[in-house]
């Protein structure tokens, strides 16, 4: 389909050293990171942290400041037929209300240069088959999320690129769309999906690039981003200062005294714990290990977003884990609101 | 991994200008129009307004003005100016609802998209400028008026222009959208212009040296296009008083249309989409 030399047909999405400013705001700075085929690549921030500037200047809907984005090795504006190469779902409002479903995707399918039966195709995908011929002014936020999505996969792309997909659907639209993005990752194409929220594309990506005020806090694989927390017990005993002196004796020296007479552990397991006790002759009453989340690293991570940051979590015990592509948030300008 | 230096921002480039992708985002803008009821909303008023202005000018000025210059005047003065809002819809409603995120996407260039809504809005302006010259004619008759011999010839010449006029407006109103954005500015702007701004204009330069620039004005030139075809007729010298001839009037009006439409493209090239 593409004649152009350019488009190397990787599937690879690369982000090199974008930075976008709007007038004196800085949304994204020297941002950098690759989107490999063949999995689901989540791409986390909390609101405002540059994650739909950073799309849209991917898409060549922005005009990078500096740096430039690449699909396939080309610039979106360098493609022939980008909407073969690319779907995108970026905007649940991006219809003309008093439009058909079908009119709407009619327009398109010419566009885009596919057959007006794909149309049909791409709305019995996404379930709106029965809402084909109602005006999407009466839609709801979960269809026209559908909707958009079945835009974006008129051109059979290669390359998928979602923003704040999940908003507006239902559990059970969320569930597929979990399911929808897996398959289609597992195809060998490239997913790259926006969220501000972890929790809810957690279970759906093997990949995820953090950024934070226009800047990327953290990049890899998912699992990096849980393995390497450290474990935290809190132990309520006898004797906390005997338990404390065995511990520290064992070189963990992370310990803080709780008001409950209990000690907070930060760096041994349950059972080290258990161990030293009973050799040390401290009776336990109670022993609750805590495991930190990935919610609370994803907090972490990008808690110098607001101001009086440290307000979640205690960064302090979370380290970048050594595996990681980590670069620590950088100190919060005037300005971290980027446009949305 | 030694990061390289940060490149500069590079200015957009447009992908392939091949024929068939071309004739896709015409159908595409075909569609667009044909799926939303601006195109008739705005087509219905014009020809009903042809029809009650030579209705009327048959009716009770049947001895100052000619056929032709009835029929010049319907078109010129008054049914065009739909034809110029429909193009400004048709660029407008893009930004409005927000669909030129999806266009833009679906398209190889910005530019490809930008030929695509001129082709499509000439075509919608020949269409709006054959329905208006037809109310115009039908209300003459209506209006008691005859038609005979060689003044037939004449209204039918002022009808052949207009499908040009009508073409070029829609054309500029493309232009203008694209330029401006915002719907209700441009229209609002555009009918203030025309109205208004335009007859200032003129009426200061008639008391100034510069003497009568109406026809080099780019309503003023659209009008001369259809009024320097008409008979003139016992008192039809106040609507003419004409410097150009029809086509060189013609000729002019093109190159505001051109200037309107490279002014959205240099626009669009730029302007950001947030």
């Amino acid at each position: 389909m593409n004649r152009s030399g350019i488009n190397d047909g990787s599937g690879r999405i690369v982000v090199r050293n974008l930075t976008k400013r709007f007038g004196p705001i800085e949304a994204v700075r020297d941002l950098s990171f690759t989107v490999e085929p063949g999995q689901v690549t989540g791409f986390l921030g909390p609101n405002g942290a540059g994650k739909t500037t950073t799309l849209r200047a991917a898409l060549g809907l922005l005009t990078p400041t500096e740096g430039e984005v690449t699909i396939n090795g080309a610039r979106y504006d360098q493609l022939d037929s980008p909407a073969r190469v690319v779907g995108a779902l970026l905007d649940s409002n991006g219809f003309h209300r008093a439009r058909r479903a079908s009119a709407h995707l009619r327009i398109y399918t010419a566009a885009v240069g596919v057959p007006d039966r794909r149309a049909d195709e791409v709305l019995a995908l996404v379930g709106l088959t029965d809402a084909a011929n109602r005006k999407i002014g009466g839609f709801s936020l979960g269809m026209r999320q559908r909707l958009a999505l079945a835009t974006a996969l008129l051109g059979d792309p290669q390359v998928l690129i979602l923003d704040e997909p999940g908003s507006g659907l239902d559990p059970e639209g969320v569930a597929w769309l979990r399911g929808f993005l897996r398959s289609f990752a597992a195809t060998g194409r490239t997913v790259l999906v926006s969220s501000h929220q972890l929790a809810e594309i957690a279970q759906t990506v093997d990949q995820v690039v953090i950024i934070s005020q226009g800047s990327r806090v953290f990049e890899g694989r998912l699992d990096q981003l849980r393995g390497d927390t450290l474990e935290r017990v809190h132990v309520r005993c006898s004797d906390p200062a005997r338990l404390a002196t065995a511990l520290a004796e064992r070189g963990v020296t992370d310990i803080v005294s709780t008001p409950d007479d209990g000690l907070t552990i930060t760096g041994a397991t349950a059972t080290t714990v258990g161990d030293l006790a009973l050799a040390a002759g401290v009776a336990i009453y109670g022993m609750v290990p805590e495991r930190t989340d990935l919610e609370q690293r994803f907090l972490a991570l990008t808690a110098g977003q607001f101001q009086g940051h440290q307000a979640f979590g205690q960064p302090g015990y979370l380290p970048v884990p050594p595996g990681a592509v980590g670069v620590p948030a950088p100190p919060p300008p005037a300005n971290q609101e980027g446009p949305r | 991994m030694s990061a390289p230096a940060p490149t500069p921002g590079t200015a957009r480039r447009d992908g392939a200008w091949s024929g068939r992708a071309l004739l896709g985002l015409v159908v595409a803008e075909t569609r667009k129009t044909l799926s939303t009821s601006a195109w008739w909303a705005l087509l219905v008023p014009a020809g009903l307004l042809s029809l009650l202005v030579t209705l009327i000018t048959a009716e009770a000025a049947g001895l100052a003005f000619t056929a032709s210059l009835a029929q010049a005047l319907a078109l010129g003065s008054f049914a065009a100016k739909f034809a110029v809002v429909f193009g400004v819809v048709s660029a407008t409603s893009e930004y409005r609802h927000r669909t030129i995120t999806t266009s833009y996407l679906t398209s190889p260039g910005r530019n490809q998209l930008l030929l695509a809504k001129v082709v499509v809005a000439a075509v919608a302006g020949v269409g709006y400028g054959a329905f208006c010259a037809v109310l115009g004619m039908l209300g003459m008759l209506l209006g008691g008026g005859t038609v005979g011999g060689g003044e037939l010839a004449t209204v039918l010449e002022v009808s052949a222009s207009a499908l040009l006029v009508f073409a070029l407006w829609a054309v500029l109103g493309v232009g203008l959208g694209t330029l401006i954005n915002n719907q209700l500015a441009a229209i609002v702007g555009v009918l203030v212009y025309l109205l208004l701004v335009e007859q200032i204009i003129s009426g200061l330069a008639s008391l100034s040296n510069l003497g009568r620039i109406d026809d080099y004005l780019p309503g003023g030139s659209a009008s001369a296009a259809l009024t320097g075809l008409a008979e003139s007729g016992p008192f039809g010298g106040t609507f003419g008083g004409l410097v150009l001839p029809w086509w060189l009037a013609l000729l002019i009006f093109a190159g505001y249309a051109a200037v309107a439409v490279l002014a959205g493209a240099a626009s669009a090239q730029r302007r950001d989409v947030t």
